[in-house]
């Protein structure tokens, strides 16, 4: 969200920030903790007009006690793209920047359209998104990675499986033998390569003994907001460099 | 008088000792001997030192001075599995944490004889059938030790003790809480053992089967001998009054029986002392 | 029923055990194709399945099983005490900590074995700690101190690991999880040869403190009356069983109540001396493990369930038993 409110020229607006809000423009603010768990009196005390948070839970109790010291709260889901747009929508509301938002959300569209006519050929090929673990976990057909993979040309391994973020034991992960491999990593691929050698099962996926292991660094893909457009043409050209388009 | 010089199983020297928590000595120049097929009662009050002197004497605690001999030679010499296949040691308790039939209890007698790995051979399975018909636990062999009434198990615990073999009891208060059968029992049973040569070192409180029983009592008092003897030394009126800070009346067993005449202490009423 | 032929039943049950957890996964294999995928011939994903996921962690199952098991048997010898069990007793979350520490120091990249070895100082510590909170003044272990003590270094040190994990945000959480519920996702035969060797020569020196241990367990006091070097053996065997500890730790995270109930069911069925109580054990543990890791692959398929979860359904009700027979026997 700070992503986006960064993206619509709106930092000025911003007083404080998350602890993993890093883009330059907002960096000398103060962060009031993590994204999922702020502090009450860091907010407090920032004294915004409006807190904009996520939808869940944690954020039930936050949003009655800000609301009793008479803070204003926006909560917002993003799980997938639609999410992206509809938020943008909201924020442009929210900060009386309706235009902006437009253009910025008929921009995101776009490169989601040239990259979705680029496509990688037909058969798709089946990516698996590996958050790493023990059972590993991937990204559903209806979060933001998962339709980020489907506009980048590939199909989602366990796509159907769930709508979230579903545990994928790794004997059904060799069973499907996915085309390509995503890893969300700040390793080097090198490291990742390493990494895989060393472990049973992982070294028996087809994608890794051929090399097909696209690694995207964690920042782009753990936060989903406007920069998605461009993250979906990095993960592309990153799909077409280990696959080529057929 | 039944000292006889050779065959000394027990020799203390002056020894001491006092708890790491204790305030007093709990043993103070305790100088006594032990000979083979002897009955050896200790006797006197609560926390007069009858636990602990039997400790020091199957070396549980190292005195603090003084020394021990085990059959003429140094205590500390003695490995613990040496002294257990020698000396059958009974503690005042037990409460064992899992179950265990009255055979197993009895099998760990075994234990000094066996060590890690022997499996039990024909002789071990025969000292444990013997030390049961002997204690008359054998009808309760597969019974749990928990479910014995206080007798069976006082009973069963002796047999564990018969069963190591060994050349002498020690047994801290083997009769306490016990009805008149069944701590008759266990003296006649102890009577029966010695008469084979086996020498038995007890404490008791019950002075007048100690008097009847026993060849010879140590009266303790504040960690230290009072007296020792035949019962007819040590049980004498003044001294037990003194001792016990109760008055008491010695007067001889009526009979019938081989116990006729063996001193018998009477507790008196505290007003009718002179 | 004979004891041997009792062990000899057993050993057939672990096997039987390893062969239905290379059975059952997220992926239908049938029985041929596990044949096939351990022959080495057949479908090279069924190879890769069966010999490189399911027979490793199979395995690894069985030694974590018996390994808790006979360290369970250990504990409840030692202090005497039919509740005692490694996590019970916060030996597991001695052990954590010291491998979350190894990791966290950067020690477990510049030597891999410095793991293990930091998992066996955290669970040896931990006995130690709740042995020194539980022992009063006059040295004598009191079962309800011993307990409450255990219960208290576990919160301490889960404490510890949440903390520890806390500055490393990304997948803390599951990691955490990992530490506390345990899972055997990880298995890989080096786990399985580390922790084989260590299992194997416990077993041996604690065979050999068998007798011991009916003694010791029946009173202490006994014991060394009946030439039971009991301070000696008790270091060696707490040595021993925080060894255990360690090294299931080490190769599938904090599983509790396995310690507890394996040697339970073993005296409930058999009884008997810890001759045959600890190998009982052991081949019980690893029978039992090995079936319960096979339930978390196949409940929530293809996901897993925290191996902990299963073994915590099975051993907090047998611990309400236990603990209320316990106190029913010995009132206060």
């Amino acid at each position: 969200m700070t992503d986006a409110i960064v993206a619509l020229d709106a930092a000025d607006r911003l007083v404080g920030r998350t602890r993993y809000d890093t883009a330059p423009e907002i960096a000398d603010l103060p962060s009031v903790g993590g994204g999922l768990d702020p502090s009450l009196e860091a907010l407090i005390a920032l004294d915004p007009d409006l807190v904009i948070g996520w939808e869940s839970a944690e954020y039930r109790g936050l949003r009655s006690r800000l609301e009793a010291s008479g803070i204003a709260f926006h909560a917002t889901s993003i799980e997938d793209t639609t999410g992206v747009f509809r938020s943008l929508d909201e924020l442009g509301g929210l900060l009386g920047l309706p235009d902006r938002a437009a253009t910025l959300a008929a921009g995101v569209r776009g490169s989601f359209a040239a990259v979705s006519a680029m496509g990688l050929g037909d058969p798709k090929p089946t990516v698996f998104y590996a958050l790493l673990g023990d059972p590993p976990r991937t990204a559903g057909r209806r979060t933001f990675v998962g339709q980020l993979i489907e506009i980048a040309g590939g199909a989602p391994a366990f796509g159907e499986l769930h709508d979230g973020w579903p545990e994928v034991s790794l004997e059904a992960v060799l069973a499907a033998q996915p085309d390509i491999l995503v890893v969300p990593t700040d390793a080097t691929m090198i490291e990742v390569k390493h990494a895989f050698a060393g472990k049973p099962g992982w070294r028996d996926l087809n994608a890794v003994r051929e090399g097909r292991v696209v690694v995207i660094p964690t920042d782009l893909l753990n936060r989903p907001g406007p920069h998605l457009g461009s993250v979906a043409r990095t993960l592309r050209d990153a799909l077409v460099d280990v696959w080529g388009t057929r | 008088m039944k000292l006889q010089g050779h065959d000394i199983v027990w020799r203390a020297t002056r020894l001491g000792y006092r708890y790491p928590s204790g305030d007093r000595e709990a043993i103070d120049e305790a100088t006594l001997g032990v000979t083979t097929g002897e009955i050896v009662a200790l006797v006197g009050p609560n926390g007069s030192g009858k636990s602990t002197l039997i400790r020091l004497l199957v070396g549980a605690r190292e005195p603090n001075r003084g020394e021990t001999e085990l059959l003429g030679r140094k205590l500390a010499a003695w490995s613990a599995l040496d002294i257990a296949r020698r000396v059958g040691i009974m503690a005042q308790h037990e409460e064992p944490a899992f179950p265990v039939t009255v055979r197993e209890l009895v099998a760990m007698g075994r234990y000094p004889h066996l060590g890690a790995w022997r499996r039990p051979a024909a002789d071990d399975h025969r000292a444990i059938e013997r030390a049961l018909e002997r204690c008359r636990v054998d009808t309760l062999a597969a019974r749990s030790f928990v479910t014995l009434s206080g007798g069976e198990r006082q009973r069963a615990r002796l047999a564990r003790a018969l069963a190591q073999e060994p050349l002498a009891l020690a047994l801290d208060e083997p009769t306490a809480a016990l009805d008149i059968a069944s701590e008759m029992s266990i003296w006649e049973l102890l009577r029966a053992e010695a008469a084979k040569g086996k020498t038995v070192l007890l404490s008791t409180h019950n002075l007048n089967l100690a008097a009847r029983y026993a060849h010879r009592l140590i009266l303790l008092h504040r960690g230290r001998v009072a007296t020792e003897g035949t019962p007819e030394a040590v049980l004498r009126e003044r001294t037990l009054s003194e001792v016990y800070g109760w008055p008491v009346k010695v007067v001889p067993h009526p009979g019938p029986g081989p116990d006729r005449g063996a001193p018998q202490v009477v507790p008196l009423h505290p007003e009718s002392a002179s | 029923m004979s004891r041997g032929f009792v062990l000899a039943a057993l050993v057939l049950a672990v096997a039987a055990a390893i062969a239905v957890s290379l059975r059952f996964g997220a992926v239908g294999l049938g029985w041929s194709g596990v044949w096939e995928g351990l022959a080495g011939d057949g479908d090279p994903i069924a190879v890769a399945i069966t010999r490189d996921l399911r027979l490793p962690r199979a395995v690894l199952a069985a030694l974590v099983g018996g390994a808790l098991g006979l360290a369970g048997a250990t504990f409840q010898a030692l202090l005497r005490n039919p509740l005692a069990d490694p996590y019970v007793l916060g030996v597991s979350g001695g052990a954590a900590v010291g491998a979350v520490v190894a990791i966290g120091a950067g020690w477990a990249g510049a030597a891999a074995w410095s793991l293990p070895v930091s998992a066996l100082c955290g669970a040896a510590l931990a006995i130690a700690l709740v042995l020194r909170i539980a022992t009063n003044v006059e040295r004598r272990l009191d079962v309800r101190v011993l307990l409450l003590s255990g219960v208290v270094a576990g919160t301490f040190f889960n404490a510890c690991i949440l903390l520890a994990l806390s500055f490393q945000e990304a997948e803390a959480f599951r990691a955490a999880v990992f530490w506390m519920m345990g899972g055997l996702g990880g298995a890989s035969w080096r786990l399985v040869w580390m922790l084989g060797l260590a299992l194997g020569g416990a077993s041996i020196v604690l065979l050999g403190l068998s007798r011991s241990f009916d003694l010791i367990a029946h009173g202490e006091e006994t014991a060394g009356f009946l030439g039971v070097p009991v301070q000696r053996v008790r270091l060696l065997a707490y040595l021993i069983a925080s060894l255990l500890t360690a090294g299931a730790v080490v190769a599938a995270g904090g599983i509790g109540f396995v310690g507890l109930f394996v040697p339970h069911t073993v005296r409930l069925l058999w009884g008997g001396g810890h001759r045959f109580l600890l190998p009982a054990t052991l081949l019980v543990g690893a029978a039992f493990l090995p079936l319960a890791d096979t339930l978390t692959r196949v409940i929530t398929a293809p996901g897993e369930l925290p191996l902990g979860v299963i073994t915590a359904f099975v051993g907090v009700p047998f611990f309400v038993l236990v603990l209320r027979r316990q106190t029913r026997q010995a009132p206060a």
